[in-house]
């Protein structure tokens, strides 16, 4: 459904990503994952339509949606969390998940959605009416899914969803993922915890210097050599 | 002490706030002060639409104008000249105030909105600058530094009541019922999705844009609104003072000061809260006159004291005078 095909991005100048595909299909989990650096913030931000590729192309559902506004893009229901949540600290956790739900369509579904987010992430219930700023690390990751989750989105884009969190929350998190995922959602998911996110994806994508350098099923990336003594330290 | 607060208090609490609005220039009919007392009134209650119209743009959407004169300026302008050379019936001509306004607003949304925070504060100031130089410039247009009176309009019978421009009684109710709209529109909008959209732009702009929100259309949005209440806000000023000009000076339409006065009033009031540029515009017209009538007599005292006030309130009081009342008091129940 998502196929990104042979992208060079720059920032000014500087070249971030060389001649970078990568497809997500209807129905999976895909991790692309790699050190710091590599570019994989600057491939979702692309795909968002925050960053525009100089050459090669992005079609979602068959639609080119390079060059077309981050807004726009979300309406064709590919929606990121990005990296460190930005929540609206200020406001209540009901209200972050409302704004979620921006586009008209998802606006008028909106307590029906709530519900089902609800049901994924109990704990939001509890905290309805809490401000989101005055939340622990785990619960404002679970609620950064959850207003994404609010605009009823085709393909879930996580960025770093464990960063920053402790092992036990670095659990849930991924729990919560392969929930949503068995919800019927698509995930391309972005991780430097390179072992928790290939094994719960489907395929991965391993990302150097800007390149993708590999890909495989995730399993077959967990046992990859290069992978193993780059990544995983074993 | 914390007081819950339901609908239905609220309600009542605001059909006698407003009864009690109606009922003052009857009740102060006696005293020897109420012309006096009507003129700050009815200037404070111009001013709480004025302050409005910031809070709109800056309490609720986050945009912190310093030039906000430029849109009460332009509105008082379109009024002014249209009765002044036309004679245009002034009713009509306060949507022309609006309507100059609102042009004038998307003018500058459209150059300062790729702008944030001190940058695009920055930029309505020179912005609005330029526009007072363009009016004093251009003389042949708007009469220029000379001014535009602004002649009082013949009595008008409207449902049976006759409107007497010259009393001050009219003006009291005519202020008073645009104050009411304003302030219920303002209400209404900050109650609906369009007030849950300009917050998330005020709390974190590229956050909103990241959930598919249009943040320069919703920007453009609430300066559409503000625009229109400052616009209707100058033409009222114009009519009733009788007269304006482009003087840089404080009390000007398109000085800078006056663009103060907004901030002034709605921090004081409280940002983000329907209710505190009532309390803001009581601050700022009644205090800054009571100051200068019983202090004022060394030169500048007054004004500095009631700076003073201000630093203090800012201190004291983060979130504004009604902000503390709405959070401590109300638990946020009235807003």
């Amino acid at each position: 459904m998502l196929d990104v095909s042979d992208i060079d991005v720059f920032y000014g100048d500087l070249q971030a990503l060389w001649g970078v595909s990568l497809k997500v299909e209807k129905g999976e989990i895909v991790a692309l994952v790699g050190s710091n650096g590599a570019g994989k913030t600057t491939t979702l931000r692309t795909i968002s339509g925050l960053l525009h590729p100089r050459s090669g192309s992005v079609h979602f559902l068959d639609k080119r949606i390079d060059g077309i506004p981050p807004h726009k893009i979300v309406e064709e229901g590919v929606v990121q969390v990005p990296e460190g949540r930005r929540l609206f600290p200020q406001m209540t956790v009901k209200e972050n998940l409302e704004l979620g739900a921006y586009t008209k369509e998802a606006w008028e579904k909106r307590f029906d959605t709530i519900e089902w987010v609800y049901t994924l992430f109990p704990r939001l219930k509890e905290r309805e009416k809490q401000l989101a700023g005055t939340m622990s690390g785990g619960e404002r990751q679970m609620l950064a899914v959850g207003r994404a989750l609010m605009s009823k989105p085709k393909l879930l884009m996580l960025d770093e969803p464990s960063l920053g969190l402790a092992p036990i929350l670095v659990m849930q998190v991924f729990d919560a993922v392969k929930k949503i995922y068995e919800e019927g959602v698509s995930i391309l998911l972005v991780e430097q915890n390179v072992q928790k996110a290939l094994s719960i994806a489907d395929r991965g994508y391993v990302l150097e210097n800007g390149r993708i350098v590999l890909e495989d099923i995730g399993e077959g990336l967990l046992n990859n050599p290069h992978v193993k003594k780059a990544y995983l330290g074993i | 002490m914390k007081l819950g607060i339901t609908d239905r208090s609220r309600l009542l609490l605001e059909t006698v706030g407003i009864i009690v609005l109606f009922l003052i220039p009857p009740a102060i009919y006696a005293t020897p002060y109420r012309l006096y007392l009507l003129h700050i009134l009815i200037l404070a209650m111009i001013y709480a639409v004025f302050g409005q119209s910031w809070n709109i743009l800056a309490g609720y959407a986050g945009q912190v104008s310093l030039g906000h004169e430029v849109l009460l300026g332009t509105g008082a302008y379109a009024s002014a000249l249209l009765v002044y050379f036309y004679h245009m019936d002034p009713w009509l001509t306060l949507i022309a105030s609006a309507a100059m306004a609102i042009v004038t607003g998307m003018a500058l949304g459209a150059v300062t909105f790729k702008l944030r925070g001190f940058y695009f504060a920055l930029a309505t100031l020179a912005f609005a600058e330029m526009v007072r130089l363009i009016i004093l410039a251009w003389s042949g247009v708007t009469r220029g530094a000379e001014g535009v009176p602004v002649p009082v309009p013949q009595p008008v019978n409207m449902f049976g009541f006759i409107i007497d421009f010259k009393s001050k009684f009219s003006w009291y109710y005519i202020t008073l019922v645009f104050m009411i709209i304003a302030f219920y529109l303002t209400y209404k909008l900050t109650r609906s999705k369009y007030g849950l959209l300009f917050r998330s732009v005020r709390e974190d702009e590229d956050a909103a844009a990241s959930l598919g929100v249009n943040t320069f259309k919703l920007k453009m949005l609430a300066m559409l609104v503000s625009a229109a209440f400052a616009g209707i806000a100058g033409g009222l000023y114009a009519n009733y003072m009788g007269y304006i000009d482009p003087a840089w000076e404080a009390g000007g339409v398109l000085s800078p000061f006056t663009g103060l006065d907004a901030l002034v009033i709605g921090i004081v009031g409280g940002m983000g809260t329907v209710i505190g540029p009532i309390i803001g515009s009581l601050v700022r017209v009644g205090l800054g006159e009571y100051l200068r009538a019983y202090i004022g007599v060394a030169a500048g005292f007054d004004i500095f004291t009631f700076g003073a006030i201000v630093v203090a309130v800012v201190l004291v009081l983060p979130t504004g005078i009604w902000g503390y009342i709405d959070e401590k008091l109300l638990r946020g129940g009235v807003g």
